[in-house]
């Protein structure tokens, strides 16, 4: 079975961000469970630690709020992107993706040692 | 830029909380309910789907917490929390609170009152410009013979050519203390007066705030009638009027020996804060013209002052001098140079500091006490921590709560602090001592203020760590118990402090304890004579209207006989010293031995006395005769010396008969007597070589009065001022004392710093137990449960009792032990102050132990007592 992980830390603003790149204005509930979706249930979020990242993310000035109507006449604080935000994500997706690309070819390189040595 | 931006947000989230807060619950909500709907349209019952998501969500009340973490500046915001909260618990247990705000207020406020002198005398620069390069110039001699000579300056001639020929100093300058009569009008007064090369002020760096200063040719005689005045002086003569420049003040010269009435034009005025010598009251500067008889070369008694040019040590400095005063003739003095600083403090920086040092020992047992009162508090408030951390907050915030807790203790305490400081600051200066320099610089100054803000701080801090630590570490899951003191009673930190407690009272009392055996073993000199009913005082005729020798001992002559014959005097005498009141004559002659050579040099006290002088006091000389009044003007210049400088002229030899030069008789006096030793330079001093000569053979313009009275001697006072001014009503009688007084303050400083040691070790003491108390009394309430088993297995009283005071007596022997170590290798600050017995004497190191462990037994017996009456059936029931 594989273990549900914790969302790492920093790594959960860019998420939140790109989420919102691609849905457009969400609100909090909505972002957590896209996240969820997304890492097809690999990632356990607990949706109360959306609140604070993206008040830091308003504070920071890459998300915006602001209070709408739902369809049946509840208010609803929805976030979207701000020009900041799209900016930020180009440059994080282009860093993790190097990084990852890195760790990638350092892991795989790890297990052809480890299995030199064991023949 | 965006850290800015964040800043400005977080700000502005410190304010309109609530609504905030009610935003981000409606936030929650709505977004609860828009999952509620998801999960009963994926077909959950309604009560399901509520707990699905509130499970979805996670902790609420962490949620929240973050959030406002996140919302404001989360340090800011949480320590404005913490502040109210820890003024809430205070507030709670006033019964704490007050103990430990007035415990630590002690301990501050004493701190701030003792740094105050520290600040006041020792480290406030003096207030001249660039003080640090000020020195003092003495000349001394080294050698057997020279210890007691007393540094009084420099010769005339070598000043001369110190003056010319230096190549490290600005500008030097030479002066000369003094005292005036001025005259305005019918009314006159006696003020301090300084004649002083025209240099000197440029030297101090500081000059007259209206007119100017001397001019290098007013040091030439004749020109040398111009006076710059205090502002105490001109504010009292000329009420602060410009117009007082140009004025002329009548003075009346009272020494050196010369007629000196004359009129002086006032040309400057100095600022306030100006004084020289430094603590002086000194009203009248006045031009020096310095002698240039060389054959003063031999008498140092010039005081001299300099600035030094920037970048020179006073080491070199000294080098410099010292090669000028290695080609003067006759004599080749040894220079000393001193800071000017130093010069001044330097005999009480050591007591000083050790006074510091032990009042922050009481500051650190204070804290020490409360931190581990607070220690007991957090394990009984380990299940408030406990519920505090499931709630959210932070280890870390935990631990600060507690330290803003004991910081905000350490601010009331140090408020109430100031107020105590205030209060000793006055009651020590009222007692002390004289030889206190510097008095008038002590108050609560801004960095007086600034050091009690620091010491609470830091007592905060020393207060708050243990508690915090041990906050920061609590066990949830073991606090949650219900009813669950998991201690065993074992406290190893609280024992600890107390034990440190214990070390640092130890040191105290032992510092205390010495000063006490001390002033006993002054308290039991013998003076040689009964010291009870003797009135002293002074009289200094002016040299104007008492200018010859017959005119002075007429006065005197008068008086005394008038004395003698008022009723209630049993007898009246004079001289111009008396037991204790030091002096400042002094007269050197070279020793020769038997083969005529040089074998040391003898620097012994002189004086002038009447006739009647020892019998008067009660003495009688040894061997040989009193003076007579026989003893005259016309008849053979006689002499009486002390056992003391016959030991070191003449051994066994006998002295009557022999000549003896001095600085003072025109010829060499007839030794006729021999008086026993006494106690001129303090009761604590040896006996120096003395010379006694008739006062009618060296008549001075001054005499200190000895009258032997039947009753109360100032009684008397009245009735001999009144025969001051029978004779002449221009005089008066100056320092009426009784003998008693002078023994008191002859052993002021001493007293001073026995009665603050003696404070701060009883203060330490009462703390120590109380320590020790609180530690027993807090394992005893955490062991009934234990004892109650214990009793019920046959526990007897006494086998209960002996382990409770185990309990408090560990800590008391292991800190007397470490303490007395500790206090034998402290204590030798002492040493200087110490009359009679050394720094290890056995009795206060036998006394001191015994006192700390009566007192740790009875901080014991009343939790001692509670055990041994717990009812094994209440103790069990309890649980």
């Amino acid at each position: 079975m594989v273990e549900k992980k914790d969302v790492r830390q920093g790594t959960l603003a860019l998420m939140i961000l790109k989420t919102l790149e691609t849905m457009g204005p969400l609100h909090a509930y909505g972002v957590a469970r896209r996240i969820e979706q997304i890492s097809d249930g690999l990632l356990e979020v607990q949706y109360g630690t959306i609140y604070p990242a993206l008040l830091k993310l308003e504070q920071e000035g890459y998300a915006a709020s602001e209070w709408t109507s739902s369809e049946n006449n509840r208010r609803v604080r929805n976030y979207k992107l701000t020009r900041a935000g799209r900016k930020r994500i180009h440059q994080e997706a282009g860093e993790w993706q190097k990084t990852a690309a890195i760790l990638e070819r350092f892991l795989s390189l790890g297990k052809q040692g480890i299995t030199r040595s064991t023949t | 830029m965006r850290g800015l931006r964040i800043l400005v947000y977080r700000l502005g989230g410190l304010f309109q909380r609530s609504r905030r807060d009610h935003e981000l619950d409606e936030e929650i909500e709505s977004n609860l309910q828009l999952q509620i709907s998801d999960n009963i349209a994926a077909g959950m019952s309604a009560d399901d789907a509520r707990r699905q998501a509130l499970i979805k969500l996670g902790g609420i009340d962490q949620t929240k917490e973050a959030y406002r973490e996140q919302r404001g500046l989360p340090l800011l915001d949480s320590l404005s929390q913490d502040l109210s909260y820890a003024a809430r618990v205070l507030r709670k247990s006033p019964g704490y609170t007050s103990v430990a705000v007035l415990t630590l207020a002690l301990g501050i406020g004493a701190n701030a009152a003792i740094f105050s002198i520290v600040y006041g005398v020792l480290l406030q620069p003096l207030p001249y410009k660039d003080p640090g390069r000020l020195v003092v110039v003495n000349e001394t001699k080294k050698g057997p013979g020279w210890s007691g000579f007393a540094m009084l300056g420099v010769s005339p001639p070598d000043f001369h050519a110190f003056r010319e020929r230096n190549r490290s100093f600005e500008k030097v300058a030479a002066y000369s203390p003094g005292s005036m009569v001025v005259r305005i009008g019918q009314q006159s007064e006696r003020v301090d007066s300084l004649q002083a090369t025209h240099e000197l002020f440029s030297v101090l760096g500081r000059e007259p705030m209206l007119g100017r200063s001397f001019r290098a040719d007013e040091e030439i005689a004749g020109n040398n009638h111009v006076v710059v005045i205090s502002w105490r002086l001109w504010q009292k003569e000329f009420a602060g009027n410009g117009s007082a420049l140009g004025r002329t003040l009548t003075l009346d010269r009272q020494m050196p020996s010369t007629v000196d009435t004359e009129k002086y034009v006032v040309i400057g005025i100095m600022p306030p804060s100006f004084d020289f010598p430094v603590d002086s009251e000194t009203d009248l500067w006045m031009p020096l013209t310095v002698s240039s008889d060389p054959n003063l070369q031999g008498a140092t008694y010039l005081p001299m002052i300099g600035r030094l040019k920037p970048g020179v040590s006073t080491a070199q400095a000294e080098a410099d001098l010292q090669s000028i005063a290695n080609g003067q003739k006759p004599y080749q003095w040894m220079v000393v140079l001193d800071q000017l600083a130093d010069n001044v403090v330097s005999k009480v920086r050591p007591s000083l500091w050790m006074l510091f040092g032990a009042v922050v020992f009481v500051l650190l047992i204070a804290a020490a006490n409360m931190a581990s009162l607070a220690l007991s508090r957090v394990s009984a408030r380990q299940k408030e921590a406990a519920v505090r951390l499931a709630l959210g907050a932070g280890r870390w915030r935990l631990a600060r709560a507690l330290l803003i807790e004991s910081m905000l203790l350490a601010t009331l305490a140090s408020t109430v602090g100031l107020l105590i400081a205030r209060l000793g600051m006055t009651a020590m200066l009222s007692i002390a001592p004289s030889t206190l320099p510097r008095l008038a610089n002590v108050h609560l100054s801004l960095p007086v203020l600034v050091f009690t803000f620091l010491a609470a701080v830091v007592t905060g801090l020393l207060l708050g760590a243990a508690p915090a630590w041990r906050a920061g570490r609590t066990d949830l899951q073991q606090a949650m118990k219900e009813g669950s003191p998991t201690l065993t009673g074992r406290q190893p930190l609280q024992t600890a402090m107390v034990g440190f407690e214990v070390v640092l009272a130890v040191v105290l009392l032992v510092g205390a304890g010495l000063m006490i055996r001390t002033m006993a073993k002054l308290r039991s000199v013998d003076l040689g004579f009964d010291p009870h009913h003797i009135l002293t005082a002074e009289i200094l005729l002016p040299q104007g209207s008492y200018s010859t020798g017959t005119q002075q001992l007429e006065f005197f002559d008068e008086l005394l006989d008038r004395i003698c014959k008022l009723p209630g005097v049993v007898a009246a005498s004079g001289g111009t010293k008396f037991p204790m009141s030091r002096g400042r004559m002094e007269f050197s002659l070279v020793h020769y031995g038997d083969d005529g050579k040089a074998r040391q040099t003898l620097v012994g006290g002189f004086s002038s006395i009447t006739p009647n002088y020892f019998r008067g006091l009660g003495l009688h000389v040894k061997s040989g005769r009193d003076f007579t009044d026989a003893d005259n003007a016309d008849a053979t210049p006689v002499g009486i010396v002390n056992e003391a400088l016959v030991r070191i002229m003449w051994q066994d030899r006998n002295p009557m008969g022999q000549k003896l030069p001095n600085g003072f008789t025109k010829q060499a006096v007839t030794i006729v007597g021999v008086a026993p030793d006494m106690h001129f330079d303090g009761i604590d001093k040896g006996a120096r070589p003395e010379l006694f000569v008739p006062f009618a053979q060296k008549p001075w313009g001054f005499m200190r009065l000895i009258v032997r009275t039947e009753r109360d001697p100032l009684a008397l006072a009245p009735s001999i001022g009144a025969q001051v001014r029978a004779i002449d009503d221009a005089q008066t009688l100056d320092k009426v004392r009784t003998f008693d007084e002078v023994l008191h303050d002859s052993t002021a400083d001493r007293r001073f710093y026995m009665l603050l040691l003696s404070i701060f070790a009883a203060l330490s003491l009462v703390l120590a137990a109380i320590g020790v108390f609180g530690v027993v009394s807090y394992a005893v309430t955490q062991r009934t449960h234990e004892i109650g088993v214990r009793r019920a297995f046959g526990a007897s009283d006494a086998q209960i009792m002996t382990m409770v005071l185990r309990k408090g007596l560990l800590p008391a022997v292991l800190g007397l032990i470490v303490g007395s170590v500790g206090a034998l290798a402290l204590t030798r600050v002492l040493r200087n102050l110490l009359f009679g017995i050394s720094s290890t004497d056995p009795l206060t190191f036998a006394a001191v132990p015994a006192a700390l462990i009566i007192a740790a037994l009875a901080a014991c017996w009343f939790p001692a007592r509670r055990a041994a009456h717990v009812d094994p059936m209440a103790a069990l029931r309890y649980e």
